[in-house]
């Protein structure tokens, strides 16, 4: 049994990721070229991850600078640049995503409310080995965008 | 960047693996020495933390002065594997699919025999000139897989579902950590290896590597 997810409905977050950058700041953010990596995996400051189930076992993170975030709530005009306020940003971010696959994938896909993390708490979870990694860049800041599949998943039941 | 930066692949030292509890370190040497594989240039570890190649330099100069980072030793074809992408830049995604597309033009037919005429596997790679005929080049698989999902980005994640049915212990037996630091000669020796791959690929794709 495998991932029941296609490469056409993989794609759709990173198109929604990219699109957050674009819709919200109106500065889009440019993708460079993947990497597919087997080793242990690497964070930025902050993290924001959702878990799927459903057709696919496995998550998807989005692993920020906290330079990226406090340029970011600047533009959305908050004064407070805490590590509080980028760990939030960062669960938002991903917020964002998660609810616009939810719309487009129904309920064939679980995905999870966001949890956001700093670097080290991301560094002590359990993830597939397995990772695509997409470098992004938003207003000359690097970021990550990662899709983390198991091998395995339950097959579809409808 | 500093191109001696290029060269610079540091591993941690035997005697550092498991480092004394009361060791102290910057919150950078700390993720240094985390993050060095061997396989891993400094240059690249500056380009992914957005920090410049100096001031990591200077940080792992300290860490190998320390004893905590060694210089990493290759043989001549894991040396090829890993300088070969260390120097070549991201491209973007568009410019990415046309490379492959450049590059599936160059080779000779998928399916030819890894070390025929044609394949440009002669001279580089990781295979004994012995043990040609039992392995085969990953590129072109790569390149087939990506040529099958209509290229692109749909074409780079069809790669990633077909490794995602490897088993991660066979990749790490044959030094794959990264797709990105897999020369393009790179010769597969692993036979289980191989048979996994082709049956993903099958799996995958719904088609045949030959």
């Amino acid at each position: 049994m495998t991932n029941h997810l296609g490469e056409a409905e993989l794609k759709v977050f990173i198109d929604l990721s990219l699109g957050y950058f674009a819709t919200v700041t109106g500065t889009a953010a440019q993708a460079h070229s993947p990497r597919i990596e087997f080793s242990r995996p690497e964070f930025s400051d902050f993290t924001g991850m959702v878990t799927l189930g459903g057709i696919a076992d496995g998550c998807v993170y989005l692993t920020l600078g906290r330079r990226l975030l406090e340029d970011l709530l600047r533009r959305l005009g908050e004064p407070d640049l805490s590590t509080a306020n980028c760990l939030d940003l960062a669960g938002e971010i991903t917020n964002t995503i998660a609810s616009n696959a939810r719309g487009h994938f129904g309920h064939r896909l679980t995905i999870s409310v966001p949890s956001p993390y700093q670097r080290a708490a991301a560094e002590q979870l359990p993830l597939p080995p397995t990772r695509f990694v997409l470098p992004l860049k938003w207003n000359n800041h690097p970021a990550d965008l990662v899709i983390a599949l198991r091998p395995d998943a339950p097959a579809p039941t409808a | 960047m500093n191109p001696s930066l290029e060269n610079e692949f540091l591993h941690r030292s035997a005697a550092a693996e498991k480092p004394e509890p009361q060791l102290r370190l910057s919150p950078l040497e700390w993720r240094l020495w985390g993050a060095v594989d061997g396989l891993t240039s400094l240059a690249e570890l500056a380009r992914r933390w957005d920090l410049g190649g100096e001031a990591l330099a200077l940080v792992a100069g300290k860490l190998k002065t320390a004893g905590l980072l060694a210089p990493a030793e290759f043989t001549l074809a894991e040396y090829q594997a890993a300088i070969q992408t260390a120097d070549v830049p991201a491209p973007a995604v568009e410019p990415a699919a046309r490379k492959y597309s450049a590059s599936l033009k160059r080779r000779a037919p998928v399916g030819t025999p890894a070390g025929s005429p044609g394949t440009g596997g002669s001279g580089s790679g990781s295979a004994a000139p012995g043990e040609r005929g039992l392995s085969f080049q990953l590129r072109p698989l790569i390149d087939f897989i990506i040529q099958q999902a209509g290229g692109g980005t749909k074409g780079q994640l069809a790669v990633y579902r077909v490794f995602c049915q490897v088993p991660h212990e066979l990749l790490l037996k044959s030094r794959i950590t990264s797709l990105n630091l897999v020369g393009d000669n790179f010769e597969i020796q692993d036979l289980a290896l191989k048979s996994r791959l082709l049956e993903a690929t099958r799996t995958v794709l719904g088609v045949d590597y030959r």
